[in-house]
């Protein structure tokens, strides 16, 4: 499948090693308007505009990973140019921007887009979901995440396009906390009672350096969310209460390895016949080894491409009904957001 | 691959009482010595771990000679009794009686808490994670029927499980557990009951001279991406390397493969299986060293060892114990091997 990267950045990186390993795609062409032709190499054409890029290489498939003020232009021309899309999260700087794509989306009803919402894909989510499918521990009671970074070296984090709400759109709870957004939605499905605090009290940023969110379902199931940029230590942690015990996701398979070695810890609540002291249960911790997120994520996208298949995982249907709770908390906690939007 | 660890507050008295186990290990070693161990019935073989010829001599237990592999570092008895020998053995010696109407009968319950419903769980879990939709298993493993039990009173059983293993006649007597069905056979005749999505081989690799059946077998029977769950005992976990021949747990014909983590690795690739998962769970390693050098401290053991064992307090063995498991570096070993 010809294969384009728009955005040669950190996620476009990861992206070519990814496509290259995957033999379902053909890297042709990649563009960044901001990356010297010789940073790309020698084995497929640089462009430094997407458009270009599109008409000249007549791809299959667009893979987007540009800052979140670009990802919808070229998404549209993508799918404009009969292009099938995987995007980057977050799927642009708010709801006008995913509204926007899905509106040219239904207009190609051939095409196929997914959204980069990869956590789904880790190995310790992907274990915690199937103890959930199973059913073997009741029904999810409550969720509790915390996704957090330290911000960096303070210059260079301030600095950063992604704490320019004109290019990014939001703060630490667009850029990271969605994912765990995300992941609420996976195992609960959608939520309809919103409530968010959002503090800048630390870092010079025009954005949120922390969001607080809590949310209900239908099912009367409770999530609730730090997001942060003043953690200091990268943190990701997720626990899953259930009414047969809990389960608990910590550390992340990243390329740097500075989330900590991602485990997922089982516990189960004492049967009746069972003379385990209350309160300390026996736990199982399971370690993992390796992160294939990224190469699931694109194969079953390439498999939904290939068999015609609708995008079930990551759609833009995700995508939307995420940025519709981050908006939410946006306009809970007073930050602009365009008129219009009944959330 | 992924690795598990498990917290469990127990003890190895609890599954096997002191004088219950001395009295079995007695009349193991005599019977042993009597039956199994005469020179004209052994069989030479290779390594079980990578199939090398190279070897040393390691030690000698109950009239049979262990050797480590050149290669692998697994640890085997060569020569070796012959499987027909063996599967009388357990069927008809007064230690595998003893085993199966005393020790067994009196750690029961505990057994069923601490053993088989995590383990159960874990199979279970293990299944709705790589084959949701599985149906059919066959068990080829031994002490199955607490097991059979877990695996199939709790909610959402499997739908079938055929026991095979030789003297599953014996062992599962007086079961009544719907979708069980009984029905002792060899290795090599597992053609009967298959295609299976599941192959349990528990208790079994490490008292049983043709390792390959048990793999030749699964890996013949099993649909493609189905499933073989495997437990055994490895000379690479910390009380089998400390402790050597003077470790309690080796003893003929129950151990008579102590197959390193490479060899282990090299008999699942070797017969087409992915490992999805290679765990080393044990929770008595630190425990069973203790104490032995307690009962022989004339014994020879490295300082610091020794120190940490006998000085520190219990907290921080508890904590060696999880680093031992959380490295593969406990003797009890589990695998979940995946049909490519």
């Amino acid at each position: 499948m010809k294969t384009v990267i728009v955005g040669y950045g950190y996620m476009g990186r990861i992206r070519r090693q990814v496509v290259a390993n995957l033999p379902e795609f053909k890297l042709c062409g990649v563009c960044d308007p901001a990356i010297p032709a010789e940073e790309i190499g020698n084995n497929f054409h640089y462009y430094r505009d997407y458009r270009e890029a599109i008409e000249n290489e007549r791809p299959e498939l667009v893979i987007v990973c540009t800052p979140n003020r670009y990802s919808p232009d070229v998404c549209v021309c993508a799918l404009e140019h009969g292009c099938h899309v995987f995007c980057e999260k977050p799927p642009g700087r708010d709801l006008a921007d995913i509204q926007r794509i899905i509106t040219v989306e239904k207009a190609h009803p051939g095409l196929k887009l997914m959204f980069g919402f990869n956590h789904r894909h880790h190995p310790a989510i992907l274990e915690a979901k199937s103890i959930v499918n199973g059913g073997r521990m009741g029904r999810i009671i409550w969720l509790r995440g915390v996704y957090g970074k330290s911000g960096g070296r303070g210059g260079e984090f301030e600095r950063s396009w992604r704490n320019d709400p004109a290019i990014s759109g939001g703060g630490i709870l667009l850029d990271q906390g969605i994912h765990m957004l995300d992941l609420f939605r996976f195992f609960c499905g959608d939520f309809q009672q919103v409530n968010g605090m959002l503090s800048t009290n630390y870092w010079n940023i025009p954005v949120e350096d922390n969001a607080f969110v809590l949310l209900k379902n239908s099912y009367g199931q409770v999530a609730q969310l730090h997001s942060s940029s003043t953690l200091w230590k990268h943190t990701f942690h997720l626990d899953i209460g259930l009414e047969g015990g809990y389960l608990v996701v910590q550390g992340l398979l990243s390329k740097t390895g500075s989330y900590g070695r991602e485990t997922l810890i089982i516990g189960r609540k004492s049967k009746d016949d069972e003379d385990a002291a209350i309160g300390n249960p026996r736990e199982e911790i399971v370690y993992f080894d390796k992160d294939l997120s990224w190469e699931l994520q694109l194969k079953e996208l390439a498999d939904c491409i290939q068999r015609n298949l609708p995008v079930t995982d990551s759609s833009s249907l995700d995508a939307l009904r995420v940025i519709e709770l981050i908006t939410s908390v946006y306009r809970q906690s007073g930050v602009r957001v365009p008129e219009g939007w009944n959330l | 691959m992924k690795i598990t660890v498990y917290d469990q507050d127990f003890q190895e008295p609890e599954i096997k009482p002191k004088a219950s186990l001395d009295q079995y290990c007695k009349l193991m070693d005599r019977e042993v010595s009597l039956t199994l161990a005469s020179p004209e019935r052994l069989i030479s073989r290779e390594c079980p771990g990578c199939h090398s010829q190279q070897r040393r001599p390691a030690f000698d237990k109950s009239g049979l000679s262990y050797v480590e592999c050149a290669h692998c570092k697994s640890v085997y008895v060569s020569p070796c009794p012959s499987d027909d020998a063996l599967t009388a053995f357990y069927r008809d010696s007064a230690a595998a009686t003893f085993w199966r109407v005393r020790l067994w009968e009196e750690t029961r319950e505990v057994r069923r808490q601490k053993l088989y419903r995590p383990l159960a769980e874990w199979i279970l879990n293990t299944v709705d994670r790589y084959l949701p939709n599985a149906n059919r298993a066959i068990d080829v493993g031994y002490h199955s029927k607490l097991l059979l039990e877990e695996l199939m009173l709790g909610s959402k059983p499997l739908s079938s499980i055929v026991v095979t293993n030789a003297i599953a006649d014996i062992e599962c007597s007086g079961i009544e557990v719907a979708g069980v069905q009984i029905c002792p056979t060899v290795l090599t005749e597992l053609k009967r009951y298959v295609p299976v999505d599941i192959v349990f081989a528990f208790d079994i690799l490490p008292c049983i001279a043709d390792v390959d059946a048990v793999f030749s077998g699964a890996q013949s029977g099993l649909t493609i991406g189905g499933l073989l769950f495997v437990n055994t005992i490895s000379i690479s976990g910390f009380d089998l390397r400390v402790l050597w021949e003077h470790s309690p747990i080796i003893y003929p014909p129950d151990r008579l493969n102590l197959l390193s983590v490479e060899g282990l690795e090299n008999l699942s690739k070797r017969h087409g299986f992915e490992i999805l998962e290679f765990s080393t769970p044990g929770t008595f390693d630190v425990e069973i060293v203790k104490r032995t050098l307690q009962r022989k401290p004339e014994l020879t053991c490295d300082r610091f060892i020794r120190y940490l064992l006998m000085e520190r307090d219990d907290q921080a063995l508890r904590k060696f114990q999880e680093y031992l498991q959380e490295h593969r570096l406990s003797s009890y070993v589990r695998l979940v091997l995946r049909k490519c």
